[in-house]
C-alpha cells in the first residue's frame, strides 16, 4: 500500500520537475518562488500533491448537479496541475445520497462527476486524463438518514 | 421422485470453492399471523435411537408459516399427537378451526439414510380423507431439503399454487470488517444453508439469476470501475459482459435465457443494450439523453418495463425490444422506478415514492391500479418469488440495511436480519 503510493507520487513528481524547470525559465518575476534543487523539488510536488488529494471533494445540493462557485479554485488548482502533467490520470467518482434505488442513483452520481469532468476539460485538462465512475449509493461518506448525512453523501471526488 | 436432489446438486453443492458461513439470516414474522388459516403440523415421529437427525415437522411448519397463508397451530395446544392418517380424529380439531392435519414420521434405514413419510389429512370438507402423502428416503444432508418438498407438495395440495420452499435468494452483504467485505452470497429461501460466491473488495451491485438458476449476473466494481459480469455457479467461471467507460449494470436475463438486458452509460448516460447469448453481440435499445435503467421484462421475452427520467422524475415505461416502441405505464406517484414484472405479468412490483417516502407497491396492469405493500424506511430492490406470492426486499433499520419479505397481497410481512453486515440486493431463484 504505502509502496505503491511511493511509486505514485514518484511518477507525478518526475514530469512536474520538468513543468518546473519550464516556467522558471518563462517568469522571471516569480524567481524567488523556483525552486532550484532536485530535492526540494521533490518536495514541492508532494505537497501540491498532497494538498489537491486533501482537497478534492466537491458537494452539490439535494438533486442538484451543477459546480457551486465555492468551489472553482479548488477545481482550478486540479486543472493547473493536470494540465501541467499531462501523464497524471484521475478518477472522478459519483455519488448519490441514500434515497431512491441503486441502479437509477448511479446515474445522479454520474451527472455530478460529468460535471467535474466537464469544468476540467473546458479548463484545458485533456478528455484522455479523465474518467469517470459512479457508485451511486453504494460508497456513502457518511451514514444517516438526516439532511446533514444526505449533504454530504452528494459529492464527487477527484482520485489520483 | 430424486430427480430433485440431482437438480439441487446443480444449484449448490456444486460450489466447493464456496464457504459455508455460521452467522446465517433468520425470518421473524412481524404481521399477518391473523389473516393465515390454522392448520396442524404434528411432530413428526422418530423411530430411531438417540435425538431425531432433524426436526421435519418443525421445518414444515415454518414453511406454511412463512407463505403467510397458514398458521400452523402450537404442538402444544393439539388435542392429539397421530403419526399416520388412520389416526386423526377430525372432530377433535373441528374447535380449534383446523382444517388440515399433517402427520409423518422419520425413521433409519438399512442402507444409513432416513425414510420420511408425511400425509396431509383433510378435517373438515371430506374429514379422514389423504389430500396428499409421499416418502423419501434420503441421506442425512439432504433432509432439509426432503421437508421443504413435503412444504412445496403439501402447499399445492391446499392452495392450487405451486410451492416455492425449495427455491434460493442470493443478496449482497456488506461486512462491518475485513478488506474483502462485499460478498455475494446465496441461501434457501428462509436463509439456511448459506455459502458466499464472491468476494470483493469494492462494491457488489444488482444480482440477478439466470432462468436456468445457473448463473448470476451481478456488476462489480473491482478495479475501481463498474463491470457487468456473469458468474456460473457450477464452475465458478466469470464471464465479463460488459466493462465499457461509465457504468454497466442492472442485469435482466429475459424469461426464455436467450438475452441479458442492462444498462450502459458509455454515452453520457444511462441507456438499455440487450445481449444476445448465444451470438454475444450487443444491441442498443434505447438512445436518449435522459437515463434509461432497471429493466425487467414481461414473459412475452419481448416488451421490457424500465425506469427512465425522460419527463423529470423517474417513471415506469415499456419498450418493445422489436419495434423498439416506447410507452408510458406509470403515470401516479412521484416517482415509480426498479420494476419487477411478477412472473405470470400480471402485475409489477416497484418502488414508489410519495412525501419523500420509498415503499414497495404493487401495480396491477389489467386494473391500472396500485397497491402500497410496506412500511418499511428506504424500501428497495424487490424481487418477486417464481410462483408470485412473495416479496423480498432490502430496507434499511438503524444505520444497517435488511432483507423483508412481503407477500403479494401485502397481508402477512417478515424480516430477515442479517448478523454479521448489512444485507441488500436480495433476488430469488427460480424454481430448481
Amino acid at each position: 500500500m504505502k509502496f505503491s503510493k511511493y511509486i505514485k507520487l514518484a511518477a507525478i513528481s518526475l514530469p512536474l520537475l520538468a513543468v518546473t524547470a519550464c516556467s522558471s525559465q518563462k517568469s522571471s518575476t516569480n524567481e524567488g518562488t523556483i525552486v532550484s534543487t532536485n530535492t526540494s523539488s521533490l518536495t514541492q510536488a508532494q505537497q501540491v500533491l498532497q494538498r489537491l488529494q486533501q482537497n478534492s471533494t466537491i458537494y452539490f445540493g439535494f438533486d442538484k448537479y451543477n459546480i457551486g462557485s465555492e468551489y472553482t479554485s479548488l477545481l482550478d488548482a486540479h486543472a493547473d496541475f493536470l494540465r501541467a502533467n499531462t501523464s497524471v490520470n484521475v478518477t472522478i467518482e459519483g455519488h448519490a445520497d441514500e434515497r431512491g434505488t441503486p441502479e437509477y442513483n448511479i446515474a445522479l452520481g454520474e451527472r455530478r462527476a460529468s460535471a467535474v469532468k466537464s469544468y476540467l476539460q473546458g479548463n484545458g485538462v485533456s478528455a484522455n486524463q479523465l474518467s469517470v465512475v459512479s457508485y451511486g449509493k453504494e460508497k456513502p461518506a457518511v451514514l444517516g438518514h438526516d439532511e446533514a448525512a444526505y449533504a454530504k453523501n452528494r459529492r464527487a471526488v477527484i482520485a489520483y | 421422485m430424486f430427480k430433485f436432489i440431482s437438480r439441487f446438486l446443480i444449484a449448490s453443492s456444486v460450489l466447493l470453492y464456496a464457504m459455508i458461513c455460521h452467522a446465517e439470516v433468520r425470518i421473524v414474522i412481524t404481521d399477518g399471523i391473523s389473516s393465515a388459516k390454522p392448520i396442524a403440523i404434528v411432530p413428526f415421529k422418530w423411530t430411531g435411537s438417540g435425538a431425531a437427525p432433524q426436526n421435519i415437522g418443525e421445518i414444515v411448519a415454518a414453511d406454511l408459516r412463512n407463505s403467510g397463508k397458514f398458521n400452523p397451530i402450537d404442538p402444544s395446544n393439539m388435542p392429539q399427537k397421530p403419526t399416520t392418517a388412520s389416526g386423526v380424529i377430525p372432530n377433535l380439531w373441528s374447535p380449534l378451526n383446523v382444517s388440515a392435519v399433517v402427520v409423518g414420521t422419520i425413521q433409519p434405514d438399512a442402507s444409513g439414510n432416513y425414510l420420511i413419510t408425511y400425509q396431509l389429512v383433510d378435517t373438515t370438507n371430506h374429514p379422514g380423507a389423504v389430500l396428499v402423502q409421499n416418502q423419501f428416503s434420503v441421506n442425512s444432508r439432504w433432509l432439509r431439503y426432503a421437508a421443504h418438498t413435503a412444504s412445496d407438495e403439501i402447499f399445492e395440495a391446499l392452495t392450487g399454487i405451486k410451492g416455492a420452499f425449495r427455491t434460493k435468494i442470493a443478496y449482497v452483504v456488506k461486512l462491518n470488517r475485513g478488506v474483502f467485505n462485499n460478498e455475494l452470497r446465496i441461501s434457501d429461501y428462509d436463509g439456511y444453508s448459506q455459502m458466499t460466491i464472491h468476494r470483493s473488495r469494492e462494491p457488489l451491485m444488482s444480482p440477478t439469476w439466470s432462468p436456468d438458476g445457473k448463473r448470476l449476473a451481478f456488476v462489480t466494481f473491482e478495479g475501481g470501475r463498474s463491470a457487468l459480469v456473469v458468474k456460473s455457479l457450477e464452475s465458478g467461471a466469470v464471464e465479463t459482459i460488459a466493462a465499457f467507460p461509465q457504468h454497466n449494470g442492472a442485469p435482466a436475463f429475459s424469461p426464455d435465457g436467450s438475452k441479458l438486458a442492462f444498462a450502459l452509460s458509455k454515452d453520457g448516460s444511462l441507456n438499455l443494450y440487450m445481449m444476445d447469448l448465444n451470438s454475444k453481440r450487443i444491441t442498443q435499445l434505447t438512445a436518449s439523453r435522459s437515463n434509461n435503467t432497471e429493466p425487467s421484462w414481461m414473459p412475452d421475452n419481448q416488451t421490457i418495463v424500465y425506469t427512465s427520467d425522460q419527463a423529470g422524475r423517474p417513471q415506469l415505461y415499456t419498450i418493445n425490444i422489436n419495434s423498439g416502441s416506447i410507452q408510458r405505464l406509470t403515470w401516479d406517484n412521484v416517482q415509480n422506478q426498479n420494476a419487477r414484472v411478477s412472473p405470470d405479468g400480471s402485475f409489477i412490483a416497484m418502488i414508489s415514492t410519495n412525501n419523500g417516502e420509498q415503499h414497495i407497491t404493487r401495480y396491477d396492469l389489467s386494473t391500472n391500479s396500485y397497491q402500497r405493500l410496506t412500511d418499511t424506511f428506504l424500501d428497495e430492490t424487490p424481487s418477486i418469488a417464481p410462483n408470485g406470492t412473495m416479496i423480498i426486499y432490502s430496507s434499511t433499520q438503524g444505520l444497517g440495511t435488511i432483507l423483508n419479505l412481503v407477500s403479494t397481497d401485502g397481508n402477512f410481512k417478515a424480516r430477515l436480519p442479517g448478523t454479521d453486515g448489512q444485507v441488500k440486493f436480495p433476488t430469488w431463484s427460480p424454481y430448481f
